[in-house]
């Protein structure tokens, strides 16, 4: 009887080992496979000339254009390319991507269907600047969701912009 | 004699066998694995940055893909699938070497998407993508001239690769 009860009261351990083996392996194949700068992409197209057959729309297409200059960002809208506006650099030297990136959103909202973005830079204009540039223009700022009715009559949510970047004067 | 001794150690290791306090080691694993787990990445892009590359930061999340790897340092030298081609200098919009070596890679590819008939068209049209890695600190005149001489020689899609920022 007493014999049955300290045979209970003895503690089982669990068998680590296959554990171990286990995460050991794992350990392993994510030291193999880990890099350890977080590395993304940013998508782009080439332009490309295409002829449609499709009934012209009467209404003028965005076709928005950013030209960059060395000392501001002009917004550009239509096929005659009116200025739309032009955000001067702020007085730190950087461009001013908040301004924009609310200037982009109110013409998301009037052009819901639009995602497609034409980026005019200068020669001088650095990597850096261009890549701050498309992030503006492919996102709203935190997150924010647009709301607007497409030409179909549906109700759109989105946070995304114009994500569809084209660099002009490639080919 | 020696069996008497002999048997007294064999019963008196019997009683106590040496056991290893693992929690410590148990406890740097589990650590390991959870910083390992954290900075995993599953993009199948393996880059090794060459000549310095500083890349810039962005908020793009999206992971990238196995293509053709272009590679641009601050003193605008170009490795092309981690092999140098050479130096790009200021001037024509199309860079010779850089058009030859991307058209070389591409009728290769070609040829291989050829040979496996099922999945030929998926991989042209994965052919046509280069990603582009380029030092943050060139101008936009250097990003004209690779995007260019990409696009001439059949890469018009563009993968602009980037350093997350959170």
């Amino acid at each position: 009887m007493q014999k049955s009860f300290s045979k209970l009261n003895r503690k089982t351990k669990p068998n680590l080992i296959p554990i171990m083996d286990a995460v050991f392996i794992f350990i392993f194949f994510l030291l193999m496979s880990a890099q350890f700068i977080d590395i993304y992409e940013i998508n782009s197209d080439a332009p490309a000339v295409v002829t449609i057959d499709k009934k012209i729309d009467k209404k003028d297409p965005l076709n928005l254009v950013l030209e960059i200059t060395k000392d501001s960002i002009i917004i550009k809208t239509g096929l005659s390319e009116k200025t739309h506006f032009e955000l001067n650099k702020k007085t730190d030297g950087k461009y001013d991507l908040e301004k924009l990136n609310k200037m982009l959103a109110e013409i998301k909202l009037k052009n819901i269907d639009e995602d497609a973005v034409i980026l005019r830079p200068i020669s001088t204009v650095s990597y850096a600047d261009i890549v701050k540039i498309m992030d503006t223009t492919r996102e709203t700022s935190h997150n924010q969701i647009l709301t607007a009715r497409n030409k179909k009559g549906e109700l759109i949510k989105t946070t995304s912009l114009f994500n569809k970047i084209i660099f002009e004067t490639i080919i | 004699m020696r069996k008497k001794r002999f048997n007294r150690l064999k019963k008196g290791s019997g009683d106590k066998a040496l056991e290893l306090d693992i929690t410590s080691l148990l406890d740097i694993l589990v650590i390991l694995l959870v910083f390992l787990l954290k900075s995993y990445n599953a993009s199948d892009l393996k880059l090794d940055l060459l000549g310095k590359i500083e890349l810039p930061d962005s908020v793009s999340r999206t992971l990238g893909n196995d293509s053709v790897i272009l590679q641009v340092n601050r003193d605008k030298k170009v490795w092309i699938n981690n092999v140098y081609a050479g130096d790009i200098q200021t001037g024509e919009e199309r860079v010779d070497f850089i058009y030859d070596k991307l058209d070389e890679i591409k009728k290769e590819k070609d040829k291989t998407a050829d040979s496996m008939r099922t999945l030929a068209s998926a991989m042209k049209d994965h052919n046509k993508q280069i990603n582009i890695v380029l030092d943050k600190t060139l101008s936009y005149k250097t990003l004209r001239q690779v995007m260019h001489t990409a696009a001439l020689a059949g890469y018009p899609e563009f993968k602009f690769i980037v350093q997350g920022n959170y």
